[in-house]
């Protein structure tokens, strides 16, 4: 706040506001009766929770599942590593899928968490 | 000015009556001409702008959260849109008079008071446009450093730079051009 005595704050508060003609405000009226009043849509984001919950349920399940399968794949016989013979022959042989797997969690959920925070400040605006 | 119940008139707009939104409109339309005016420094550019300005609030109305005061978002909406007719103008026009010139119809304009407008019209057009708004938010209408931060969008410390310069300067060509008078004026006024 300025300071009470003040030349410069004396000065502005002599002039006062600048005046506009008499007419304005029919004429900002005028222009108003014509716009319509823009309801801010509301954003959700584009996965719910459930659903980004279950994602990374998921990708936690397929995780467990590989790392288990492959420690187990070669001694161990049945249907779970039948299963994880012909997903591991499918997947590329080069590259370690388990950190890929662990990339794409670690993308997801940095998505999840760009669309929450994108979805919170729509709303604060 | 009367005070204004901002939320009651908000919930009356929003609920249909336009109408009412003659009552902010009459309250605000000098600070909000003021601001428009400073950045602008041409009566008609700065009426254009205050008419945007009022039809972008009111369009928007539905949005202001009430998280900060009406007038902010209000001097907000003004400031910026000063600033982009005044770009849009040097980017069309070219040059333009902008030597500073009210309308001639001022209802509560006394002599003493449009002797003192006038002179400091003439002083803040030696001062770069945003530095004469920041001078205004912050005289005219007391605003604190933190508001006109929210309304200008610029840092904290550099408002307080923009504010030292810009006083200080004002004050020098208040000094410089009118001397005495400028003290004269005032002692009259008040």
């Amino acid at each position: 706040m300025p300071e009470p005595k003040d030349t410069l704050h004396d000065l502005f508060q002599a002039a006062g506001h600048a005046a506009p003609d008499t007419d304005l405000t029919d004429r900002i009226m005028a222009r108003v009766a014509v716009t319509p009043l823009l309801r801010p849509t509301p954003v959700k984001p584009i996965l719910g929770r459930g659903a980004w919950i279950g994602i990374i349920l998921l990708t936690a399940a397929v995780l467990l599942w590989g790392l288990l399968g492959s420690a187990n794949t070669e001694a161990a016989s049945g249907p779970v590593s039948d299963a994880w013979r012909t997903v591991s022959s499918a997947l590329p042989s080069s590259g370690n899928w388990a950190l890929w797997l662990a990339g794409l969690s670690a993308s997801l959920l940095v998505l999840a968490a760009v669309d929450r925070v994108l979805a919170g400040r729509h709303r604060s605006i | 000015m009367h005070p204004v119940d901002h939320s009651t008139i908000i919930q009356r707009i929003l609920g249909g009556d336009s109408r009412a939104y003659a009552e902010l409109v009459r309250h605000y339309q000098r600070m909000v001409y003021t601001v428009c005016f400073r950045v602008l420094r041409n009566a008609q550019d700065a009426e254009e702008a205050t008419q945007d300005s009022f039809v972008k609030a009111y369009q928007h109305l539905a949005g202001f959260g009430g998280n900060a005061k009406f007038s902010t978002w209000l001097y907000s909406i003004a400031y910026r849109t000063a600033i982009s007719h005044g770009r849009k103008r040097r980017d069309g026009e070219g040059s333009v008079d902008e030597l500073p010139h009210h309308p001639a119809a001022d209802p509560d304009t006394s002599g003493q008071r449009s002797e003192v407008r006038q002179l400091l019209d003439h002083a803040l057009a030696q001062l770069d446009p945003e530095d004469a708004s920041i001078l205004s938010f912050f005289h005219l209408e007391e605003l604190s450093v933190e508001e006109i931060v929210t309304i200008t969008g610029l840092g904290a410390s550099n408002v307080k730079v923009r504010l030292h310069r810009a006083r200080k300067k004002l004050l020098d060509v208040v000094q410089a051009t009118y001397g005495t008078e400028a003290q004269r004026l005032i002692l009259d006024h008040a």
